[in-house]
């Protein structure tokens, strides 16, 4: 049950990690320091975001996985509902975390 | 359309972003009108779901969860996210050909200066723009934050002290539209407001080729006295008339005060009268108001000082 | 799972140190649960008592706030109205703000927390009821010094967001902004101090068999709710300290002349401004998610839905803070990245509301008061989340921001998402506080009059706002398209206020003429409703075990028979000591027998010390500053000098299970306690860090001309953390040892760890002119909030130190260097970030 609790908190973790450095990135491409430029920026947004969106979709396989084993309870069937829908949640917030950068050609538009 | 002589105090929905007269206002009010109607549908399908949901005639399902909590969200907010991504960069493109007007919010008035790397021509709490041609506002601040709102030329921005924020208008109609600090700026921030004029282009061409000079002569004896009374009193340490005394910086500039249609930042109609009550006692008509008050002047010279404030048109 | 044993000394029953010292041996189980009568009564710590005086305290602050709000509706109602002047007016809507956020709307939510939890979960008080009585005190202090401003006219004016500059003193003289950030910041302590409170008390000290997964649905909303406090609230306590150091030592961290940025104050204020909506926001939709089924009849729908929908809306709620800020001038690509953020919040909070759509559907719904204020939640709350879609969508945002839009739709989400599930909370649990139930017909009355008057006041504002009303201006010119909808809102105000205050009639009617309430009055299937409402000092003769989410419903053996009956654990009380039931965090098995406080004064002598220090601060009398803060380190010191009950095992009554008491294992109550402290306390330092990499970033010819800090010093301070990390985790290991007296040694290890960090910190930050830039002094602060910390590692360690010296400590009761080993890690971690930061931002590195 431990890792199905942690199965709960990870992914949306990882989201708060994903916006924390698209966040980092942006603020250090646009503001004053100009520390990165576009080009840069964008290589290193997508990457973040397909290593990201990766292990989250395996995770949500993993639980996917494991809800189909016949010898849960329902305490832990309920931690991995919980854990797969975070998941998802998780999952779409971070692609959308990426859109600005995918979409906007510079930091003012 | 209103009167481009005359104050918009009093003048309904000469503030309000859903009459828009400028391509910003006019995109977001677009954009308005959608969001509304479009969550105005799904509040009434909602609803007549609760309804049913509540009276019995329908099972809890799971695909209820998907559909409502994930599918529906998902997509609204996607398409939102797509047209409010295409306007944004619409209204916040600056032409670079644009006409620079730099505006500096003080507590509790607007500062302007028309081209301020050419003509470099000061105003204060109204701002002649011509239709049809891209402005850009550079916003800044002397003291606190304020915030330039024209709602029916476009959105928002804020002034912040230490930064420089631009503002890309672009005006569809001529008229005169009223503009308000929108960020909570102390005291009198409710009579911090201001006005817009947008002149055709050639009118606007005229209008700068009439004003860039020096302030109008005193034709009368009574006008004569006032510009006297003006330097007496020591009104130049603040305030400039150009060709009578420009060294004051701290106030607004004087040399058409009385061909602007209103008073005191766009709170009171701009006339003789008003003009008096507020070199007698301007906190008593803004509290808060830096000017100090000059009711210890004569009755006589502070009429004379009125009428000819009141004729700088 | 694997489960690890815990860690205890086996010692023989009649050790002297069992704690049955501390036990009232005269007493009975109910007479030890009585609150003390008379004076003796502040110094009661039950959960039930400061639970209710939360309860009243916030529900008094929001009739203040509430009458506030009813002057800026009357001073509207007419344009260019004189009923207020511009300067009363703005500290009337400055207080109606702070008063409903700080003051109501977080201690009402602490309130229904502190009072329910126990109940729900299965225990007998909180796991720490000093801390929930210090936390009251300091909020019922910290908000009677922000109210005492009206008295002194100095009322804070500048808006409940304090923005920079308006707020320092170049623009501010007065001492209203200082009120503001002390008082409030004082008070705030009671948000942190609950936040550690609920994670404890709900994670440690639930019923026998509750594992994560049959906790009540509130019991979730009120963990995610708790860890969003313990991170949302520290940047606003780091920006309040900063901002009230400018003005009280002149230091210059907003200074725009030395290279401060008025958007830091709003970064930090608005990184807790928004998560805050939530963390008002959340409770209330637990709340609803626990009445639904009682009136349903029915278990709530996709309970897995729910979990992950709250969860989750906790952590998308912190990445919205700069849409308030889309009209500062950010960049285009930060705005739509917030933008988007924003929108993504739609999906878990469609989640929800669709498992509580699908909840409803279940059966047909008994229409009781709750149940309407439920509807109307929805009603209201869906209309706020569809406004606050579209405020998401930046270009619109640029039109509404600061108009009476958001006023309108601030208003939908708060008193939709919040004032409407709390009524109905309030008529719900009323008989848990009364013994009584309050009046269906006045219910239905109020119901109506707050729901038509609430709708009628804030509908047409979005079209008031649209027609280009800005908002918190005093006076309004004629004519301009906004007068009668400002009538009319004003006289929907007066309708709403009706509501409320027929409810306040109701609520002194009822406790007089009120039917008595029934055992478990509306068929609920939480354990709250176990005993007869009517309130006793107890909670539980026995702590039944758990095995189902409603096991009022499922488990027949808890209501075939009187409650006091009722088989549990914990029924004897051999040591007449108050105590509950210790479980493992996850699967709610027994653990440990958690022995806790009898009433006692340290909290209020606490909390008045610090109250008088703070005040003092306000009036520059730094004499009684010293006064206040020496009282309030004496009474913490007596607080926590207590002996220790841990290292024996007891009968847990529980099928012959015995159990350690309050066991030395990270899983132990105190010790999760202290992992959530030092969450927030890196929270804070986090926020600190921000600061300085913010005005690193966009003030970068400011960093560049402040002269580094001494590369060599913070060197060895890198080197002097790594040594108390070295003893923390010595201090971690003794802590499970059988030794005593030579963990003394380790104790003083931390205390010169301590001081040899601090003091290297020190002196690498001396080549740095605190008062020269912006960036210097956040280098300067830096260095004091971890000395401060390391002041406590130091005053912890020797505490240790002497009760191991003085023999007050047996083998066995280290559980207080388990406890420091972590807080000093952190403080190790924290002070090593600092070197390493100062080494960083002079280039050594």
């Amino acid at each position: 049950m431990r890792g199905l609790t942690k199965g709960i908190a990870k992914p949306v973790l990882l989201w708060a990690l994903h916006f924390t450095l698209i966040y980092a990135l942006i603020s250090a491409a646009c503001a004053p320091r100009a520390l990165l430029g576009q080009n840069h920026l964008l290589i290193t947004a997508v990457v973040l975001t397909l290593v990201m969106a990766i292990a989250q979709i395996f995770w949500m396989w993993g639980a996917a996985h494991t809800g189909r084993r016949s010898d849960l309870n329902r305490d832990e069937a309920a931690l991995l509902r919980a854990g797969w829908w975070t998941g998802l949640i998780s999952l779409i917030a971070t692609l959308a975390n990426l859109t600005p950068v995918l979409i906007l050609p510079g930091c003012h538009g | 359309m209103s009167d481009p002589a005359k104050s918009t105090l009093g003048e309904y929905g000469v503030q309000s972003a859903l009459s828009p007269e400028g391509v910003g206002a006019s995109a977001i009010n677009g954009l308005t009108i959608g969001m509304t109607v479009a969550f105005g549908v799904l509040f009434v399908l909602l609803l007549i779901f609760i309804w049913a949901v509540v009276s019995g005639k329908l099972a809890p399902r799971h695909w209820w969860i998907w559909t409502g909590g994930i599918a529906l969200p998902l997509v609204s907010v996607l398409i939102l996210m797509g047209f409010s991504t295409v306007i944004l960069q619409r209204i916040t493109s600056e032409d670079p050909e644009a006409l620079v007007i730099e505006v500096t919010g003080k507590q509790f008035w607007w500062d302007v200066v028309y081209d301020p790397e050419g003509w470099a021509m000061r105003g204060a709490n109204e701002i002649v723009i011509p239709k049809d041609r891209p402005v850009t506002f550079r916003l800044k601040s002397s003291d606190v934050i304020h915030s330039f709102w024209v709602p029916k030329l476009t959105g928002k921005m804020d002034m912040i002290p230490g930064r420089v924020n631009s503002l890309p208008v672009m005006a569809t109609e001529t008229g005169r539209f009223r503009g308000q600090c929108a960020e909570f700026c102390g005291l009198s921030h409710p009579k911090m407001a201001f006005e817009v004029v947008v002149l055709e282009p050639e009118e606007f061409d005229a209008w700068i080729e009439r004003s860039s000079g020096e302030a109008r002569d005193a034709v009368t004896t009574e006008l004569t006295r006032g510009r006297e009374v003006f330097v007496e009193a020591g009104c130049p340490a603040c305030h400039t008339i150009r060709g009578v005394a420009e060294t004051g910086t701290l106030g607004p500039d004087l040399t058409r005060v009385g061909g602007r249609g209103s008073l005191a930042a766009g709170m009171y109609r701009m006339n003789q009268g008003t003009l008096a009550g507020w070199i007698a006692d301007p906190t008593a008509m803004k509290p808060g108001a830096k000017m100090p008050s000059y009711n210890h002047l004569p009755g006589p010279d502070l009429r004379a000082l009125s009428a000819y404030l009141a004729s700088l048109k | 799972m694997t489960d690890r044993t815990a860690y205890v000394v086996d010692l023989p029953e009649d050790q002297s140190y069992s704690g049955s010292a501390k036990g009232e041996p005269d007493k009975g189980f109910e007479r030890i649960w009585d609150a003390p009568p008379g004076i003796r009564y502040l110094s009661s710590v039950s959960h039930r008592v400061v639970g209710k005086r939360f309860l009243v305290t916030g529900f008094i602050f929001f009739l203040i706030a509430g009458f506030l709000a009813l002057l800026v509706r009357t001073q509207l109602i007419v344009p260019d109205n004189t009923f207020l002047d511009s300067e009363t007016y703005n500290q009337v809507f400055t207080m109606h703000g702070t008063i409903m956020m700080f003051l109501f709307a977080i201690p009402m939510l602490e309130g229904f927390a502190v009072h329910l939890i126990p109940l729900m979960v299965g225990a007998r008080d909180l796991v720490f009821p000093r801390l929930g009585a210090f936390g009251y005190y300091c909020y019922l202090f910290g908000g009677i010094i922000v109210l005492s401003s009206f008295i002194f006219d100095a009322a804070p004016a500048g808006g409940w967001f304090m923005y920079v500059p308006l707020s320092t003193s170049a623009y501010t003289q007065d001492l209203s902004a200082d009120f503001w950030l002390i008082g409030i910041t004082f008070a705030e302590i009671a948000s942190v101090t609950a936040a550690v409170e609920i994670i404890a008390a709900i994670l440690c000290t639930r019923a026998p068999g509750m594992s994560l997964t049959k906790m009540p649905i509130f019991m979730w909303y009120l963990l995610v709710t708790a860890f969003m406090i313990a991170v949302g609230f520290p940047p606003l306590i780091i920006g309040s300290i900063l901002l009230e150091a400018e003005r009280l030592l002149g230091l210059p961290f907003f200074d725009i002349a030395l290279g401060g940025d008025p958007l830091l104050w709003q970064h930090l204020f608005w990184l807790f401004g928004h998560p805050e909506v939530y963390i008002i926001f959340l409770p209330a939709a637990g709340m609803v998610a626990t009445m639904l089924p009682t009136f349903v009849g029915k278990p709530l729908f996709g309970y897995g839905f729910a979990v992950a929908a709250v969860v989750t809306m906790g952590f998308l709620s912190f990445g919205l803070w700069a849409h308030h800020m889309f009209a500062t001038g950010l960049p285009v690509m930060s705005l739509t990245l917030f933008s988007a953020a924003s929108t993504m919040v739609a999906i878990p909070t469609g989640v929800q509301i669709f498992c509580f759509l699908a909840t409803l559907a279940q059966g047909r719904p008994r229409m009781d008061v709750p149940m309407l204020f439920i509807l109307g939640f929805l009603f209201i709350f869906v209309i706020g989340g569809f406004t606050g879609v579209m405020i998401a969508a930046v270009p619109f945002n640029l039109q509404a921001h600061d108009s009476y839009f958001i006023v309108a739709h601030l208003h939908y989400v708060l008193i939709g998402g919040f004032i409407f599930p709390m009524f109905g909370a309030l008529y719900y649990w009323m008989p848990q506080f009364t013994g009584r139930m309050m009046s269906e017909t006045i219910g239905r009355w109020v119901f109506w009059l707050m729901f038509i008057g609430f709708n009628i006041a804030f509908f047409m504002m979005h079209l008031t706002g649209l027609r280009g009303m800005p908002r918190r201006i005093a006076s309004y010119p004629e004519g301009l398209g906004w007068d009668r909808l400002n009538m009319l809102s004003s006289i929907g105000s007066y309708i709403l206020a009706a509501g409320v205050m027929l409810f306040v009639f109701d609520f002194f009617w009822h406790q007089r003429h009120g039917l008595r309430a029934r055992r478990n009055p509306w068929g609920a299937g939480t354990l709250e409703w176990l005993y007869t409402p009517i309130p006793p000092g107890f909670n539980f003769h026995a702590i039944p075990e758990v095995r189902s989410r409603e096991p009022l419903w499922d488990q027949p053996e808890l209501l075939d028979r009187p409650a006091p009956q009722v088989e549990g654990a914990l029924r004897p009380c051999t040591d007449h000591r108050r105590e509950t039931m210790g479980n493992d965090p996850i699967t709610g098995a027994p653990m440990q027998i958690v022995r806790l406080p009898h009433p006692t004064w340290t909290p209020l002598i606490s909390a008045f010390g610090l109250a008088l220090g703070f005040a003092a601060t306000l009036a520059s009398a730094y004499w009684l500053v010293a006064v206040g803060f020496a009282i309030a380190l004496i009474g913490i010191t007596a607080w926590i000098w207590e002996p220790s009950d841990s290292g024996v095992r007891r009968d847990s009554g529980l099928r012959g299970l015995r159990l350690p008491v309050n066991v030395v294992d990270p899983r132990s109550h105190l010790h999760i306690a202290v992992v959530g402290t030092m969450l927030i306390s890196f929270a804070l330092f986090a926020s600190l860090l921000f600061a300085g990499l913010y005005l690193w970033n966009t003030q970068p010819h400011w960093a560049e001309t402040t002269p580094a800090a001494d590369p060599l010093m913070a060197g060895l301070a890198a080197l002097a953390a790594l040594s108390l990390l070295l003893f923390s985790w010595a201090s971690r290991r003794a802590a499970f040892g059988a030794k005593v007296t030579p963990v003394i040694a380790v104790d003083l290890g931390l205390a010169v760890g301590a001081i040899g960090l601090g003091a290297l910190l020190f002196l690498s930050i001396q080549p740095v002119d605190p008062y020269a830039s912006a960036y210097a002094a956040v280098g300067w602060a830096l260095f004091a909030f971890v000395a401060g910390y390391l002041a406590v590692v130091l005053y912890w360690s020797l505490i240790n130190a002497l009760r191991k010296a003085v023999g007050a400590v047996k083998p066995g009761q280290m559980l207080p260097n388990l406890l420091i080993a972590t807080f000093a890690k952190v403080v190790a971690i924290m002070g090593g970030m600092t070197a390493a930061a100062y080494l960083l931002a002079g280039g050594a590195i």
